[in-house]
């Protein structure tokens, strides 16, 4: 059989290991992470108090921050971490933290004995804590930005040396605090960063309130410090960046309706232009917990088969996910919204109330 | 290439004789208390 790299074997050798294929039993008050993604992992100790996170994609690309360099780099760190930790006493009350698992949640007990559920991906429990938070009138807007991309500062790090900053945005929160491409980004928020996941972590637990990050870097030999001014909506990402998310998908308000972009061949038949945006409907929503979300698609007089051109005017999607992202993220109810649609070869212009 | 390295290696580093790799967070945790060794936790779907 196939054996991991030796260096990762050598690593995760001095761990406890385990691997988690269903979450129904994980205690999300201890370990959370982005739950969209398919890969992630966390170092912790004993009491479940977490080092670091592991595991963040790019909107195009599950894999582009992942490497076998950088979960080397989370593991040594988390070694000589615990190496110090582990000589000292827990906190009081360590392990006495209330445990907290889906399963605790009304809308997943009541889903589970309608149908049971026979594996628990991780991506469900967004679904499941929004539906409950939606249900009992507590959802937020702002929570929707989970984990948000260290973009929303202005800043990428590199793929094998995630503390290290590649690439800082002209006129960006980071550039306006002085940071530079190169440095590497060793505390942020008071908690140490080892990893692109790590620094996500701190974002997501920042309120879209906050006003300022303080960070701590290493440029060269000089260990430097510098506060990043945070503007209004600075957690807010754009339809895009979100469009991979599989949370997306229960966010209201919806269009109702989906189906594949055309190729280039299709829309050359239609007279369309290679890079124009095509939609074909391939289905309206008229069935499941989502039904509803149909009623704007079949009243606005939406069938199966047109193609959509353009809907409020916007026409700049690269995927089926970020239309529908687009849709979740800037359309509310009561909105009038026209669609350029094409129909037994005539354009033609239908009008959405948004309603659900 | 390093996609693939990591897609690759995932499933290497999952499956590979290697490594014991527990399926039960709790167990996990009482063998990290007794062993004194950190917790690597990785969620990774197999479907």
């Amino acid at each position: 059989m196939a054996r991991p790299p030796q260096e990762i074997a050598e690593l995760a050798g001095r761990f406890v290991c385990a691997r988690v294929t269903d979450m129904r039993a994980v205690d999300l008050a201890r370990f959370r992470f982005d739950f969209d993604l398919t890969f992630a992992a966390l170092t912790a100790d004993a009491d479940g108090r977490v080092y670091h996170r592991y595991g963040s994609r790019a909107a195009r690309d599950p894999q582009s921050h992942l490497s076998m360099a950088s979960l080397a780099a989370v593991l040594r760190a988390t070694l000589a971490e615990h190496g110090t930790r582990a000589n000292a006493p827990p906190p009081a009350g360590a392990d006495a933290a209330k445990a907290s698992t889906i399963e605790e949640l009304p809308s997943f007990r009541r889903r589970d004995a309608e149908k049971s559920i026979d594996c628990v991906h991780c991506h469900t429990v967004n679904d499941f804590e929004y539906g409950e938070a939606v249900a009992s009138g507590t959802w937020k807007r702002e929570r929707m930005w989970v984990f948000p991309d260290p973009a929303r500062l202005g800043l990428e790090v590199e793929r094998d040396d995630q503390q290290k900053i590649a690439r800082v945005d002209a006129g960006s929160p980071a550039a306006k605090a002085g940071l530079k491409s190169g440095d590497r980004l060793l505390v942020a928020g008071g908690q140490s960063v080892v990893t692109r996941a790590d620094l996500q972590w701190v974002l997501h637990q920042l309120p879209p309130t906050a006003t300022s990050l303080a960070v701590e870097l290493a440029r060269g030999e000089a260990r430097e410090k510098a506060t990043l001014a945070l503007e209004t909506g600075w957690k807010e990402a754009d339809a895009l960046e979100y469009a991979w998310r599989p949370f997306k998908w229960n966010l209201s308000p919806q269009p109702g309706f989906g189906g594949n972009l055309l190729d280039d061949d299709e829309k050359k038949k239609l007279a369309l232009k290679p890079g124009a945006f095509a939609q074909r409907v391939g289905y309206l929503v008229t069935w499941g917990d989502h039904a509803r979300f149909g009623h704007n698609a079949e009243r606005a007089g939406l069938r199966s088969g047109d193609v959509v051109l353009a809907i409020a005017g916007q026409s700049d999607f690269k995927s089926e996910e970020h239309f529908q992202s687009w849709f979740r993220l800037t359309r509310k109810v009561g909105d009038e919204i026209e669609l350029q649609i094409l129909r037994d070869g005539r354009r033609r212009t239908l009008r959405m109330k948004v309603i659900e | 290439m390093v996609s693939l390295l990591i897609a690759a290696s995932s499933i290497v580093f999952f499956q590979g004789d290697a490594l014991e790799w527990r399926r039960d967070l709790d167990s996990a945790r009482a063998a990290a208390r007794a062993s004194g060794r950190p917790l690597l936790v990785v969620f990774r779907c197999e479907r």
